[in-house]
């Protein structure tokens, strides 16, 4: 009975790694719409914000995994904005690069929106 | 003598060759999994958190259970093999138990490597030399887990194969924990659901 309930559980255990393995491959996120629409840099900073950093440094920049970046957190940290591009880019120890994923004009106006807009 | 010898060959080769099946399998498996993380574009997204308030905080936690269900593993594959330091008798369940627990950390491994292949990617940046050793040993995992399913569904293979390729999975799981669940807790916080 025991090794009966064992066997299930492994095919059910590859269903489900089938399933994850689909969805790498099928599924993209419905990219979230921005309040501030997308025409002009720092709107497009906007959108890409709450597109990538938005789940890890919070919504309106208020901080969670990542640290505060809104209310000029960010700024007084990185009072050179290139040292901000440069961990945008290429990362940090707990902070992904996204060099690799964004242009680097996106990385520009995502960092002039977290220095300007939140 | 010559004759016997000749007919010995093909049966003493043919472990070797499903060993390095198995092994060419875990490696191209860890490829596979590496080259889909480095040239998907991440989406930065979660897809579920279930019932943890983020998703870093979800990974970490079904990774410590990932490698706490690794321990059982490892102690009762002590014990299937008699290595346990007290005179106990292998029960008849401990096998089945064995493949369930492994089957579960598997299971509990599957949330956290999607959301960092799809949500994250490959990071293959020097200068974040732990975000990078954990993207490989993540693919190694894998690699290591698909070796060993294949080594225990083979027959007649050497008694090293099968706990050598135990090791290297439990090895891989504990290196890639250390590289993220310790890291977020004692950076993060703990407990932090």
């Amino acid at each position: 009975m025991f090794t009966r309930i064992v066997n299930a559980v492994e095919v059910v255990a590859a269903g489900i790694a089938i399933v994850f393995v689909v969805l790498l491959f099928s599924y993209r996120p419905v990219k979230a719409r921005s309040p501030y629409g997308t025409t002009t840099a720092v709107p497009a900073g906007a959108a890409i914000y709450a597109d990538r950093c938005a789940t890890c440094h919070g919504g309106r920049g208020q901080g969670g995994i990542g640290p505060k970046v809104g209310g000029g957190q960010v700024v007084a940290r990185f009072p050179n904005e290139a040292d901000e591009i440069g961990v945008v880019t290429n990362g940090e120890d707990g902070m992904p690069a996204w060099g690799g994923t964004l242009s680097p004009s996106e990385v520009k106006a995502v960092v002039d929106f977290t220095r300007s807009g939140l | 003598m010559t004759a016997e010898a000749g007919l010995d060959r093909p049966t003493k080769s043919a472990p070797a060759v499903r060993l390095a099946v198995a092994f060419g399998a875990g490696a191209a498996i860890s490829v596979a999994l590496g080259t889909y993380g480095r040239v998907h574009d991440p989406t930065g997204h979660a897809l579920f958190t279930l019932f943890f308030t983020n998703t870093l905080s979800m990974k970490a936690w079904l990774a410590t259970v990932a490698v706490a269900l690794g321990i059982v593993q490892v102690l009762s594959a002590l014990w299937l093999y008699g290595r346990v330091p007290w005179k106990a008798s292998v029960p008849a369940w401990l096998g089945d138990a064995h493949r369930l627990t492994g089957t579960l950390a598997f299971v509990f491994s599957l949330p956290v490597a999607f959301h960092c292949l799809w949500s994250l990617g490959f990071k293959a940046h020097w200068s974040q030399s732990r975000v990078f050793t954990h993207s490989l040993l993540g693919c190694a995992f894998y690699g290591a887990f698909a070796a060993k399913v294949i080594i225990v569904r083979s027959k007649g293979l050497s008694g090293w194969a099968l706990p050598i390729a135990g090791a290297l999975v439990f090895s891989a799981l504990v290196a890639v924990w250390c590289t993220s669940s310790l890291w977020f807790f004692t950076h993060v916080g703990f407990p932090s659901v």
